[in-house]
């Protein structure tokens, strides 16, 4: 089975390779024998791809220990669905899984094109294909998810693996990396289209159109595969953080960024004909800083907490990244005469301002993530740590979510000024009053009031307006609320989706200032009875348990909480040893709620009397209460909604009022 | 002239993006020292606090329940040191974080004690996520 997955993939390549020849040579005569073959073996690259997918997937449920790949990561006791996810567990089935990612991307782009409509399309696909041939020459060369165990230290198959990480045992890994490589994957497409339009000489709104929602898709996934990570973080690691600026976070989060820009700057060049550069250079960054990312992580270029062993792959990706630089800045530069615009922004107030300017802080907060990740590379330059990225991007976030608030009142051309200023008066008056309660309830830390006025101000504002826009439609069709609020968002997805996403990044700030200010942490050794009391929870250690067998062993304390003399539930925070895995894994138990955390660490345990082991254990505990750190989470699943909102196909009716913004 | 106040603007938040990332650097640029360079810098660093990077010795310590931990750092193998030949004793009281173990890389922060040893006040240990374990 092993050979066959491999033999399949070899095929794979000879007919990306193919694909590529045939897009490349083929592409301008529509439908040209060239062309028509290179689709057809593009569709055979993907049930290839698949095919070696299926096979990685079968000997990982099956435990085919013969493959090394399977031995490594999995093992007979684990669930289903964690073997299943072992497809992305390891460095050579995450690039496999990518590789399949972009045959599935192919697929659909060769299943869309159609005769005489699409002409960028042989060009992206060239792109989208060679990329392909890249990560399927890693998979083959340097990475290959089907390697034999070395039968020099195995005689015999053996029949049990080493296993997975016990902490990658949560939904976060189910999620998570599929998420952002399927997402890192998915923006080859935006890429392709900005190549084969800068090739095409085709520079006009099409391969916007036609990219748009391919973008959004790996937006959303990206934005969401971000936000998995942090709650698996938050939930897995014991130390009660969720985001800590190390190198692999700041590259999935660089690539977002940039994203998030393109995305409004794309649509100010449908609705108003300007940013065209901007545009192509804003894709083409996206997709290095995709590869940049990519690179740094699978090397061992930069220290991080999640880094790959290095591997022979370094140069490889470097070539790739190198190549891409180029070519984009040299595709840019050959037709800079046709990418000048005449838009000219009519008014500072105005719509079209407010996206520059949030382009200008969404590349800024990227450049200065992308620094500060890179200064060690720098001979003699110091690693930069969380306080630098705190300093330096926090205020420009603050910017970014005033700018949500502002800008949600604000038209396009020459905007309304009664409108304007009846959502900045009432949504101002508003955050104050509830800045102002909490202010008398005892927080005064203008560091946090500040962001968090900020935060209230832009989700008011945009409630403000979308209620504004409700109560006109209603007016006008006579309908009522609840139909106007569902048909707006109907005929116009991308602006209503937007504003819901504009209001998830506001919960989500507030759940960030509040988890990071106002937390509160405590630690103590107790013996059975003892109570600890942290921010008005008392903690009580009942008992000392434990259960397990040779393979893996989970020691857990029992403990009841009170809060204000009333029972509120017991907690189970756990230990686990691995027989794969030295040392003790901490897993925390937590008690979720909107308005703050119950977040307890089971730190370890020692014997009370050596000689009388009846008398139980002491057992040492660190506590942590964390404020509105769930509205992270919640804020996730409106940005999820919102993202989806945009995503989904504009409706059929009502075509007059469906502008697509 | 429209396009000079965009100008204008520009310039100010790109000064302000400069002026915000220098007040970072600042405070937040720290140079890891590998064990071997804190061993040579001892004196120059006095009380105040470094990142010392090095990996963890067999048979570590802990107390306590679990809250007080006590290894020995060791230099990590490159060309320019042999590995094992310099090393710091290392005291730390807090939550263990996961992953800890024998042979793994750790990068410890704090400062050195009177009598030669390290308190660390915080232990980075390599996430679950690196994945070529085993």
């Amino acid at each position: 089975m092993a050979e066959l997955g491999y033999i399949s993939l070899v095929l794979a390549l000879v007919g990306a390779i193919f694909a590529l020849v045939g897009f490349v040579y083929g592409g301008k005569e529509k439908a040209s024998w060239l062309n028509r073959n290179a689709r057809k073996s593009a569709i055979g690259v993907f049930i290839l791809v698949t095919v070696a997918v299926i096979i990685l997937e079968a000997a990982l449920l099956t435990h085919q220990f013969e493959f090394k790949y399977v031995y490594q990561y999995t093992s007979t006791d684990m669930s289903p669905l964690y073997l299943f996810s072992g497809l992305w567990a390891g460095n050579a089935g995450s690039l496999l899984f990518w590789a399949w990612m972009l045959s599935i991307c192919g697929f659909i782009l060769v299943l869309r094109q159609r005769p005489g409509k699409r002409e960028l399309t042989p060009y992206t696909l060239a792109v989208l294909v060679f990329v392909q041939i890249f990560f399927i020459i890693l998979v083959l060369f340097f990475a290959n998810p089907f390697a034999r165990l070395d039968a020099s230290i195995f005689p015999v198959v053996p029949s049990e693996g080493v296993g997975m990480n016990p902490l990658l045992e949560n939904p976060g890994m189910l999620f998570h990396p599929p998420t952002l490589i399927a997402g890192w994957a998915i923006f080859t497409v935006p890429f392709g289209f900005a190549v084969s339009a800068l090739l095409n000489n085709k520079l006009d709104n099409t391969w916007i159109s036609q990219s748009r929602r391919w973008a959004v898709m790996a937006w959303l996934l990206l934005g969401v595969g971000n936000i998995l990570g942090a709650w698996w973080a938050y939930a897995e690691l014991s130390w009660g953080g969720y985001w800590t600026w190390d190198p692999i976070e700041n590259a999935g989060l660089i690539p977002w960024l940039l994203s998030t820009a393109f995305l409004h700057s794309m649509v100010v060049q449908k609705r108003r004909g300007g940013f065209k550069f901007w545009n192509f250079s804003l894709a083409a960054a996206v997709f290095i800083a995709i590869i940049l990312g990519a690179f740094l992580t699978r090397s061992g270029v930069l220290q991080s907490k999640h880094t790959f062993l290095p591997s022979a792959m370094d140069g490889f990706f470097l070539a790739l990244l190198i190549i891409t630089i180029i070519t984009s800045a040299g595709l840019i530069i050959w037709r800079r005469k046709g990418l000048k615009t005449d838009m000219a922004i009519a008014n500072l107030v105005s719509r079209e301002a407010t996206f520059l300017l949030s382009n200008v802080l969404f590349v800024g907060a990227a450049v200065v993530i992308l620094a500060g990740t890179l200064s060690p590379l720098l001979p003699g330059s110091p690693t930069m740590d969380a306080t630098f990225f705190n300093r330096a991007v926090l205020p420009i976030f603050v910017g970014v979510i005033l700018l949500i608030g502002l800008c949600v009142a604000i038209g396009w051309r020459r905007p309304q000024a009664r409108k304007i200023k009846f959502t900045y008066i009432v949504s101002a008056l508003l955050s104050l009053v509830a800045t102002a309660a909490i202010i008398v309830a005892g927080f005064r830390e203008w560091y946090a009031l500040i962001p968090g006025f900020v935060a209230l101000f832009a989700v008011f504002s945009s409630i403000i307006v979308w209620t504004g826009d409700c109560l006109s439609r209603r007016r006008a069709l006579s309908e009522n609320f609840f139909r106007s609020a569902f048909n707006l968002i109907r005929t116009n997805r991308a602006r209503y989706g937007g504003y819901l996403v504009h209001i998830s990044i506001a919960i989500m700030a507030v759940g960030v200032i509040g988890s990071t200010t106002y937390d509160t942490e405590a630690t103590a050794v107790l013996a059975p009875g003892d109570t600890m009391t942290v921010e008005g929870y008392e903690i009580t250690y009942e008992s000392l348990m434990g259960s397990g067998d040779g393979s893996r062993m989970e020691v857990w304390a029992e403990v009841t909480v009170n809060k204000n003399g009333r029972l509120i539930g017991t907690m189970e925070p756990l230990k686990l040893f691995h027989r794969s895995y030295e040392g003790a894994m901490s897993k925390v138990a937590i008690r979720y709620s909107l308005v703050e955390d119950l977040y307890i660490s089971l730190t370890g345990w020692e014997p009370i009397d050596e000689n009388d082991l009846n008398q139980g254990y002491w057992a040492g505990f660190m506590a942590k209460v964390i404020p509105l750190v769930s509205w992270i989470w919640v804020g996730g699943f409106l940005l999820l909604a919102g993202g989806l909102i945009c995503y989904w196909p504009k409706g059929k009716k009502e075509p007059a009022s469906s502008s697509e913004e | 002239m429209k396009s000079k106040k965009f100008l204008i603007g520009g310039i100010i938040i790109g000064l302000a993006i400069i002026f915000l990332a220098y007040m970072g650097f600042q405070g937040g640029n720290s140079y890891y020292f590998t064990v071997a360079e804190a061993l040579e810098q001892r004196d120059s660093v006095g009380q105040s606090q470094v990142r010392i990077q090095g990996e963890v010795a067999e048979g570590f310590e802990t107390s306590g329940a679990g809250q007080n931990l006590f290894f020995s750092l060791l230099h990590i193998a490159d060309e320019a040191a042999q590995p094992g030949t310099a090393s710091i004793y290392v005291k730390y009281t807090g939550v263990i974080p996961n992953n800890f173990e024998a042979g793994r890389h750790v990068v410890v922060e704090g400062r050195f004690a009177d009598d030669g040893s390290f308190t660390a006040s915080k232990i980075i240990t390599a996430c679950a996520s690196k994945y070529e374990s085993a």
